[in-house]
């Protein structure tokens, strides 16, 4: 094998290497789940035995020497590499409130200008604190209103959320970070301006309804909010 | 109630934005008269390229460069044969990849790493960052699949085998490719490096384009999430799968009309173009490490070269995601046909899977069905990141001539499916 060869044999090595090592890494701490659903490991495994297979083929090799020069293999290389440069820069990182505001279909927070937030229901108040993810609150419906839950998600504020709200969010992942679909609440609290955006909160409170643009959307009316760590699983699986 | 409470917020502003606006509807309006002069544009273009590429011309063997028959290449010196029967197998590529690609790739890696460099800590380029990655770590494992399949087919299945089960560009064939998916599901990342193969083995160009664009629709996992992702709706099931299959027959049988294999496929990869079939190396390769060895090669050189691609359509896609507020497309989709074109255009910068697709159409049931099945049977057949990939494997005119067409083909199914929806209710 000439020397060209040799280049590109090293060139291809050190990329199938890298990532090989990206997915032993990211399967070994569990990072992986920051960007798909954690029932997909299985996909990273077969990934990286395809690429320890390819790494042991390449070895082997006895190619003729590629055509194109060592500056197209480089930059190609460097194409390969550059979701590890953004993985290591995008770690622990997760989607937040700007991602949310650019997802949720009906804006962040639509003006709020109808019937303010009711809580109106039969249930008793000594019924027990129920704990529910944001997608069960709507999935639930109207049959919850008046039951007091506690819940968790991120902060969401902007202009168009109406005053004394704020919007508590999560994301539900199909398969990946660029499936996500957000899903959030209002959240009626006398500090919601000072709340932090994209900061994580476990609000217990009573579900009722508010109207929003003429239509009947979920809220909760805050009877305490209080600022968490993130959740070791920060997305919703359906 | 209860069913409604999760799109109320949804129905709320789509109703609020589709109150009489005559400014909103003259937007709408231009929208649909705008794409509309672009697709007869494109197709005029198309034409004019396919009428000049097959009546008097021929592709140069060396670069493809359409010349007369019989005269020399003034690129490559290469003389250009008469039009004969349809080749086999692609043309061997002559001289360096283009500088063209080599300066797309160096444009996109420079200006990715000048954002990250610059501005890693901004919320946009933030939310960029994961989903690039995600788009990429999901991709991946089913692109390595992909061409670990497309090396096993290089180097077990011999020709006379595919003769036999797709003989030729005929209807029969291209109905048979298209519905391969069936017994060999593959998502849009997996199903370019095989296609690639599966041309070098000379399946003909009009079923390879069928496959390619029914594989990741017309399969079981897609029609199990789709009907998952519709608790059931079995309409929507069986509206995406035949549409998506016959869209694809219709495109293929078309390709197969327009152009030959010769005249719309790239040469091979560059590692492979010095050892192309026939070659003594491959006999001697095979002879001395097991044809397992040799597929696993082949399938590392195809990762390597495709896999460009899909990065670089990932980038572009992860940008688009994070840039496009969602809203904005629920808020310009005032009638069927905008709806159509609105969810179109999103299918094309999402990028998503097609296995998750049916999760985020759901989404936007505040859509005609229409709209929403737009978005699931052009998405696996044409995006940001196919159309890179698209690069590898066909010249940019056959390109052209088959995202016009899926285009226009989806954008007319979808008409037609409103209508026998309205019908049905």
């Amino acid at each position: 094998m000439d020397g060209r060869g040799l280049v590109a044999k090293s060139i291809d090595g050190a990329v199938f290497a890298a990532w090989l090592a990206a997915y032993a890494v990211l399967l070994a701490t569990g990072a992986y789940t920051d960007f798909l659903r954690p029932a997909l490991w299985p996909i990273l495994v077969g990934a990286g035995t395809m690429l320890a297979a390819f790494l042991a083929t390449l070895a082997l090799r006895q190619r003729p020497a590629p055509r194109d020069g060592w500056l197209a293999r480089l930059v190609r290389a460097g194409l390969l590499l550059l979701p590890l440069a953004y993985l290591l820069a995008a770690r622990g990182e997760i989607l937040g409130s700007y991602a949310y505001g650019k997802r949720a279909l009906a804006g962040g927070g639509l003006s709020a200008t109808g019937r303010p937030l009711a809580t109106t229901a039969a249930v008793p108040d000594d019924e027990p604190t129920a704990a529910l993810d944001l997608d069960q609150i709507w999935e639930g419906g109207q049959r919850l209103c008046g039951r007091r839950v506690v819940t968790e998600g991120m902060v969401f504020l902007d202009a168009s959320v109406p005053e004394g709200f704020f919007v508590l969010f999560r994301f539900v992942m199909i398969c990946c970070a660029a499936d996500v679909q957000p899903i959030g609440v209002y959240v009626r609290h006398a500090d919601a301006a000072k709340m932090e955006p994209d900061a994580w909160a476990c609000v217990t409170g009573r579900i009722g309804t508010m109207e929003v643009a003429g239509e009947e959307v979920p809220a909760l009316d805050a009877e305490k909010v209080e600022t968490i760590p993130r959740p070791g699983n920060p997305y919703l699986y359906p | 109630m209860v069913a409604g409470w999760r799109f109320a917020p949804v129905l709320a502003y789509a109703r609020s934005v589709h109150a009489d606006d005559p400014q909103r509807l003259a937007l709408v309006a231009a929208i649909i008269l705008g794409a509309a002069v672009v697709v007869a544009v494109v197709g005029a273009v198309v034409w004019a390229l396919v009428r000049r590429s097959s009546t008097s011309r021929a592709p140069c063997p060396g670069c493809g460069t359409f010349l007369a028959p019989g005269t020399t290449c003034p690129a490559c010196g290469t003389v250009v044969p008469a039009p004969g029967p349809p080749r086999t197998t692609s043309p061997p590529a002559g001289g360096r990849p283009g500088r063209g690609r080599l300066a797309l790739e160096a444009f996109i890696l420079v200006g990715a790493l000048v954002i990250l460099a610059l501005a890693r800590g901004a919320a946009p380029v933030r939310a960029m960052s994961v989903v690039f990655v995600s788009i990429v770590l999901e991709a991946f494992p089913f692109m390595l699949l992909g061409a670990l399949v497309g090396g096993l087919v290089e180097v077990f299945v011999p020709r006379e085998k595919l003769a036999a089960v797709l003989p030729s560009g005929g209807l029969a064939t291209v109905a048979v490719a298209a519905a391969l998916g069936c017994v060999f599901p593959v998502c849009e990342c997996a199903v370019v490096p095989v296609v690639r193969r599966l041309l070098r083995k000379g399946v003909p160009f009009s079923a390879a384009v069928a496959y390619l664009l029914a594989g990741p629709i017309v399969n079981p996992v897609v029609a199990a999430s789709t009907a998952v992702a519709y608790k059931l709706e079995w309409k929507m099931v069986i509206a995406r799968l035949v549409s998506g299959y016959a869209i694809a027959i219709a495109v293929g049988l078309a390709m197969g009309r327009l152009f030959t294999k010769a005249s719309a496929t790239v040469a091979d990869a560059s590692d492979d173009e010095a050892h192309a079939d026939g070659c003594d190396c491959h006999a001697d390769v095979r002879a001395s490490r097991g044809r397992f060895v040799l597929a696993l090669d082949h399938a590392a050189s195809d990762f390597v070269d495709i896999g460009v691609f899909l990065v670089m359509g990932a980038f572009v896609a992860a940008v688009l995601q994070t840039a496009a507020a969602r809203s904005a497309f629920v808020a310009l989709a005032a009638s069927p046909a905008a709806a159509i074109l609105m969810m179109m255009v999103l299918a094309v910068a999402l990028n998503l899977c097609s296995e998750a697709d049916a999760f985020v159409a759901t989404s936007f049931r505040v859509l005609p069905a229409s709209a929403q099945m737009a978005f699931m049977v052009l998405g696996p057949m044409l995006d940001v990141k196919l159309v890179l990939m698209y690069l590898r494997v066909f010249r940019k005119r056959a390109i052209v001539a088959l995202t016009s067409m899926v285009l226009a083909a989806v954008f007319a199914a979808m008409l037609i499916f409103h209508a026998v929806d309205q019908m049905g209710r």
